[in-house]
């Protein structure tokens, strides 16, 4: 006989019933449960939006966050994020593999400047420092490419866009579409610029989200 | 000596050998893709307008315009050329027939095409869309017949066997993989490359696969185990298209300037079993497709602002 699949609802209730969760005498089982069930809801995450991975995709790149050497042309920049699954749960050792042009809107086809594999860490974060990419003749804007991946979830490949970038003439929200490879507008990140005015440093934070197999 | 001297001369004068203009056609507005009907006698040229034209060749007797509409990233024709098929930046997959211009069958998708292809004998449509299985259509009937199994990224070129019996697919996740036909059941792979195989072509025989891409290195493989059998030296670019001809003696392979793929790059010919090169061109702008003919003619077009270039490479 096929086995029935309990909602969540009901398996909440199940386990109060049998013992393995208690509700504080105050709280009614009915309305701790539907609080709970809210909470969840509210902690769960859409996938981050999917991009195509492009023709310049190199396998087994070095597993170094410093792809920017010193003396390299372009405007400093370090990528944090964290990668999370849709219940909004920080995925650690997950593979965040990415790859970019470099400020002259080159990829290194032959080595693996601006290439690098990466791993999240207990807490699910990840970073990287790079300089701005430049933009590559064939394309509208200036991108970082994403894979990553990460064992009971989806592949996702995706790319990272820049809300500086001057395509968007200041403002992403109007002018997001004019790259067409750019379908959803949360690809395109704010740039914080931090250091002193002979040094400027940008940041960018770029969460991102696998869905489960 | 003299003998070896004289190959010698006949080689430089072969590599250096400009090809001839079989045929200027006008076209409206710019041409953006080009197409080419193994016959040789059937070509068409989708123009920024989203409109084919189809012209007979070498008469160059324009045929029939058909309205693909905006947006259209890749056209591919039967090698009859009864069918041409398009997908456009919205998904949409659409097949015509080229003797009525009417619409044979339609397919929408989540996503735009990487690659399409048709088999030798017309009867199977393959579309690649981006980031997606390749799923295998009747486009007599319009009926998905199955899909190949899903890749990360999914597939940047995919090719039949000239039986039709074989798929081959040059993956995203830098595998080139070689499929039955009849059930999409994976037979053979080569997992050697570093970089995004971009082209896969079978030689006429079905035996072995040519294969290349942003490795810059064409790989010879045996179509059975996927193994390499020989491997080119690098070439100064990425290899984005390759056609075997039809007596397989030769491969001719278009490059993609790495560094911006809008300009022209060279399409180099070399022997298939050796590996020798033995013609070297570069077209005066972007190559926009071609393809052998079944008499062993090699046609390459390219397009200036109201007017479509035809080449005779070979």
């Amino acid at each position: 006989m096929r086995k029935q699949r309990l909602t969540r609802r009901e398996s909440l209730l199940q386990c109060a019933a049998l013992g393995s969760l208690r509700v504080a005498p105050w709280l009614g089982l009915t309305d701790a449960v539907s609080a709970l069930e809210a909470q969840e809801r509210d902690g769960t995450r859409k996938p981050t939006q999917w991009n195509e991975i492009g023709p310049f995709y190199k396998r087994l790149a070095p597993k170094n966050p410093k792809l920017r050497e010193p003396n390299d042309p372009g405007l400093p920049i370090t990528v944090r994020g964290s990668i999370f699954d849709t219940r909004g749960e920080t995925l650690a050792g997950a593979t965040i593999e990415v790859w970019q042009a470099d400020h002259f809107g080159h990829y290194d086809l032959d080595g693996y400047r601006y290439r690098a594999s990466l791993s999240s860490d207990a807490a699910g974060k990840y970073s990287f420092d790079s300089v701005m990419p430049g933009h590559y003749p064939a394309r509208v804007c200036q991108h970082i490419h994403y894979l990553v991946t990460a064992p009971g979830h989806k592949p996702l490949i995706t790319q990272l866009y820049f809300a500086t970038d001057p395509v968007f003439e200041g403002d992403p929200d109007r002018n997001y579409s004019r790259e067409p490879l750019v379908m959803s507008r949360e690809l395109v990140r704010p740039v914080t610029l931090s250091g002193d005015p002979k040094a400027i440093h940008a940041n960018v934070n770029f969460e991102l989200v696998l869905g489960r197999l | 000596m003299m003998r070896a001297f004289a190959a010698g001369l006949m080689l430089v004068y072969s590599l250096r050998a400009q090809p001839s203009q079989l045929a200027t056609l006008a076209t409206p507005v710019r041409a953006t893709s080009f197409v080419l009907a193994k016959t040789g006698r059937l070509a068409g040229a989708v123009c920024e307008d989203g409109k084919l034209l189809l012209w007979t060749l070498p008469e160059g007797r324009m045929l029939r315009t058909i309205d693909l509409g905006r947006n259209i990233d890749i056209v591919a024709m039967s090698e009859d050329g009864g069918w041409i098929a398009a997908g456009d930046h919205g998904g949409s997959y659409t097949v015509w027939d080229t003797s009525t211009g009417a619409r044979q069958m339609h397919v929408q998708m989540p996503f735009y095409p990487f690659a399409l292809a048709f088999s030798p004998d017309g009867k199977r449509l393959a579309i690649a869309p981006v980031g997606e299985p390749v799923e295998i259509y009747d486009p007599a009937s319009g009926q998905k017949l199955f899909e190949l199994p899903r890749t990360t990224g999914g597939s940047a070129a995919v090719s039949f066997s000239r039986d039709g019996g074989r798929i081959a697919t040059a993956d995203t996740d830098t595998v080139v993989r070689i499929y039955d036909a009849r059930n999409g059941e994976m037979l053979a792979r080569n997992a050697e490359f570093l970089l995004v195989p971009l082209t896969a072509a079978f030689t006429p025989d079905g035996k072995q696969l040519v294969t290349a891409g942003g490795d810059k290195v064409i790989a010879l493989l045996d179509a059975a185990t996927g193994n390499v059998i020989r491997k080119s030296t690098k070439a100064a670019d990425p290899v984005l298209y390759m056609h075997v001809s039809p007596d397989g003696a030769l491969v001719a392979a278009m490059l993609m300037h790495a560094d911006n793929m809008l300009m022209a790059a060279p399409l180099v010919i070399s022997e298939t079993a050796s590996g020798r090169e033995v013609q070297e061109w570069l077209p005066p702008s972007l190559a926009l497709g071609g393809g052998w003919t079944k008499d062993g003619r090699l046609l390459v077009a390219t397009a200036t602002e109201k007017a479509l270039h035809i080449w005779r490479v070979r």
